[in-house]
């Protein structure tokens, strides 16, 4: 797992969170209630989670069996309780959409940052800066990764995993 | 003495055609950094290198009439070739510029 990556609670780990549906043992449920949809897995790991062993595996098993999806992508394939509710929280699809530029454009992801960052905030006008950036990436990066970044940021925004 | 007055006027114009054809390939440099690749990276990339042609060429142009005759139309048809080939690539770049906006 990328260190700048997010992770955000599947619909299966709003599930266990509220129900206990599946039983997760207790170091696994401590760790998906940190996960916020906004702090990345550095942050998880070394701040939030710092008290509790092994986080980074723990969450890795967490992405696995469906609790969490890291960067708006599930790990799990287990259908639709494996993916990531569509999130009313502007600002942690912002932050997500900011990690999946850098995590798919590198070093060239620096202007489509501030193009994200300065974005509306509304989920209609997310949508439409996102499309200007593929534009903007199609034109002046790559265009497979302009094609690879819409898709991700779609699947972001509309909670699919 | 008329002559000598087409001289200096045609080696004033050649060396302002060299002074802005030197501002052209210090722009076209800058401005490929800011271009890794995409639509425009790839049509960038030929235009940079029409730009360090015709730099050379116009480099050249001082020294021309000690050139012979024959070479001189020689490079003076390569010029107008690669001028045309210029002209095109830039009109398609803008062609896929305006493709992909209005997409």
């Amino acid at each position: 797992m990328k260190p700048q990556a997010i992770a955000s609670k599947t619909r299966k780990g709003e599930e266990e969170i509220q129900s206990r549906k599946y039983a997760l043992e207790r170091n696994l449920r401590y760790m998906l209630i940190l996960v916020d949809g906004k702090s990345t897995i550095e942050q998880l790991i070394n701040e939030k989670g710092s008290h509790l062993a092994d986080v980074e595996a723990g969450l890795h098993t967490l992405a696995v069996q469906g609790f969490i999806a890291i960067d708006g992508v599930s790990l799990c394939e287990g259908g639709d309780d494996c993916m990531v509710p569509a999130s009313d929280d502007i600002s942690a699809l912002k932050a997500a959409l900011v990690a999946a530029a850098r995590d798919i454009l590198g070093a060239d992801a620096g202007s489509i940052v501030s193009r994200l960052e300065a974005a509306p905030e509304s989920r209609e006008g997310l949508q439409e800066t996102v499309n200007n950036c593929k534009k903007v990436v199609r034109l002046l990066i790559d265009e497979q990764k302009a094609d690879a970044l819409l898709a991700r940021c779609a699947t972001i925004l509309q909670g699919i995993a | 003495m008329a002559a000598i007055f087409n001289l200096e006027i045609s080696l004033v114009i050649s060396f302002a055609a060299i002074l802005i054809m030197v501002f052209c390939l210090l722009q076209v440099y800058t401005l490929k950094a800011k271009i890794p690749g995409g639509v425009i990276g790839k049509h960038w990339n030929i235009l940079v290198m029409l730009v360090v042609l015709f730099s050379v060429g116009y480099l050249a142009t001082p020294f021309f009439g000690a050139l012979p005759a024959e070479l001189m139309r020689l490079i003076a048809s390569l010029i107008f070739f690669f001028g045309a080939i210029y002209v095109l690539i830039t009109i398609r770049l803008i062609y896929r510029i305006i493709q992909e906006l209005t997409a």
